[in-house]
């Protein structure tokens, strides 16, 4: 993985990365991809993905209201919120 | 060899419901100890004493009141920080969660507490559970109680770490690729990770959700079937958990291993390249024959060990950089200051990702981005279902699987800390039950000649937690390493 190509996986991460810290992980995870090429010797053709380890059947459960935490519990833990609102950097200019 | 300072969950629940003893009591010298061997392990993130002696004295009071039900009445357990408590702190181990404070119960501690437990604090993991020894915990490196040199394993190192050293007898941790059982390895104590689907994640951070499952660390097998009876069983807040009727802890015994069949393979005994512990191990399928169980070498079956770190990486850093894009400053956790939202975030996240759980974001987002999802996460996805048509092969032939747990036994805290590559080894025998979602065990199974535990792993089918459990206890009793704790655990206050 160059250093491009991890500038561009960080974009998308949205992830801030230093200039010493992208040096790194572009020769730390080309070593892992490397590693991780093995995998193409193996022959999937026509396998089914597993997603989980158990099949899962969906289970509709009736829509009822339950207890949650509450709005002020919830609220508490944000770094800015005002009058029961989260506050964000502006979004549109 | 029991320790002298060894009580079992169980000796402390039939104590507090007969009244021998307190919930109360019991807590007090659960913190005296935490008092003497906190400051040499650094094995918990918080610990809120007027919390758990509210729970305590709630507890004594529901026994007052002629309520002596309850499978784990009085009983303190540590939780992993990255279950849920309300009240008290969730940091995950990260930067990105510090002054978090929990709104609500996740489902175990909801079902622990039903059962008369009493919280005594949140224990130390690796950042968001990615790493194989604590080290990447943002706060404190937790240490080996067998060797304070020496990790503790991880992420769940703290939970194992309080255990072995005999503050509490039961903990919970999360298993993702190995998380609870190669720290119950390094530890010396007994790890049991359930079926896939067994316990709900609800109140669980989530890391990988395909692969997360909570689950016990104890100093004897009875404890870690206590607290999975009471933990395990459909959640509607997690629809992952199965719909499957819960063994009762007493299911999970048996007198010996008659009619056993144990799967043995090169992979899991013969290739483990450190000679102690393979000497360990291979001791340990002697004690399973001599308490009547038939050994049967599976080979012959692929179990595509090779393959394990590729498929778990792709699979786990992908799910990971999908889940921890909640994290983003904006609802939890400290936002960094900067001019737009999409700064915001990024320098957010910059800021206070530590640098494993970076590479595994950066590593998941590059295997699901355009022009690359096809060769690396699909492909891992294949050759998960492979993985579980081999074990369904093997599992034809034999009615649990046995080897090794770890490697290695515990090694010095930094050694591994600067290659990836070889700190992600840690996992090549715990990975592939994981992808298979079976239930897994690790208990100890003696000693290298430092005095550092080694661990045994049984495998068994989806949905045959009880007969894991039962064949370990019986190893247990083998092994006579029921109740075994860390010297330091027994020098008195």
């Amino acid at each position: 993985m160059d250093r491009a190509t991890v500038d561009k996986v960080a974009r998308l991460a949205r992830l801030e990365l230093t200039d010493a810290q992208r040096d790194q992980y572009a020769v730390q995870l080309s070593a892992i991809l490397a590693h991780f090429e093995s995998l193409r010797a193996l022959d999937t053709t026509g396998i089914e993905p597993s997603v989980y380890a158990v099949d899962l059947t969906g289970r509709p459960r009736p829509d009822e209201p339950g207890a949650t935490a509450g709005h002020d519990a919830l609220i508490a833990n944000a770094t800015a919120h005002r009058e029961g609102f989260f506050v964000v950097p502006r979004v549109i200019e | 060899m029991s320790s002298p300072a060894f009580r079992s969950a169980a000796d402390i629940r039939h104590a507090v419901a007969t009244g021998a003893t307190s919930a109360t009591a019991i807590l007090e010298e659960t913190l005296a100890r935490v008092d003497r061997l906190e400051p040499k392990l650094a094995a918990f993130l918080s610990l809120d004493r007027a919390a758990a002696r509210r729970q305590a004295h709630a507890v004594d009071a529901r026994v007052a009141a002629g309520d002596r039900s309850g499978a784990l009445l009085g009983v303190p357990v540590a939780l992993k920080d990255n279950l849920c408590l309300t009240g008290q702190p969730v940091t995950c181990g990260s930067k990105i969660l510090e002054g978090y404070v929990a709104p609500y119960d996740a489902h175990v501690v909801e079902r622990l507490a039903q059962a008369g437990a009493v919280f005594v604090g949140k224990t130390n993991l690796d950042e968001f559970a990615m790493g194989s020894s604590c080290e990447n915990s943002a706060y404190q490196k937790t240490r080996n109680p067998w060797n304070l040199d020496c990790v503790p394993g991880g992420s769940s190192g703290g939970s194992a770490a309080v255990v072995a050293a005999g503050i509490v007898p039961l903990s919970l941790g999360s298993d993702t690729g190995g998380s609870i059982r190669q720290p119950a390895a390094l530890c010396g104590v007994v790890g049991f990770k359930p079926t896939y689907g067994r316990v709900s994640r609800y109140g669980l951070v989530a890391f990988a959700s395909s692969l997360d499952q909570i689950g016990p660390f104890s100093a004897c097998v009875d404890d870690a079937a206590a607290a999975f009876a009471a933990m395990a069983g459909h959640d509607p807040r997690d629809s992952t958990t199965v719909d499957a009727p819960v063994p009762a802890a007493e299911d999970c015994r048996r007198s010996d291993l008659s009619g056993i069949r144990v799967g043995v393979h090169r992979e899991y005994v013969d290739e483990i390249p450190d000679a102690q512990v393979r000497a360990l191990v291979q001791r340990g399928l002697d004690w399973m024959k001599d308490a009547g169980a038939t050994l049967v070498r599976i080979d012959d079956i692929d179990l595509l060990g090779r393959y394990a770190l590729p498929t778990y990486y792709l699979v786990a850093t992908s799910e990971a950089s999908s889940n921890l894009a909640r994290f983003d400053g904006m609802r939890y956790g400290k936002r960094a200051a900067a001019e737009g939202l999409a700064e915001a975030y990024s320098k957010t996240r910059g800021d206070r990702f530590g640098a494993e759980v970076s590479r595994r974001i950066l590593l998941g987002t590059f295997a699901l981005s355009s022009g690359y999802y096809d060769a690396y996460y699909m492909k891992a996805l294949q050759v998960r279902r492979l993985y579980r048509q081999a074990f369904a092969k093997a599992f034809e032939r034999c009615d649990v699987i046995a080897g090794g747990t770890s490697p290695i036994p515990a090694f010095p805290i930094g050694q591994k800390a600067a290659d990836p590559l070889t700190m992600y080894a840690c996992d090549v025998l715990t990975i592939p039950a994981s992808l298979a979602g079976l239930p897994t065990i690790s208990l100890p199974c003696g000693f290298t000649e430092s005095r550092l535990p080694v661990g045994f792993q049984i495998l068994g089918p989806p949905l045959e937690d009880a007969r894991v459990l039962g064949v370990a206890h019986v190893f247990e009793t083998k092994s006579g390493a029921r109740g075994q704790l860390a010297p330091l655990a027994e020098v008195s206050a």
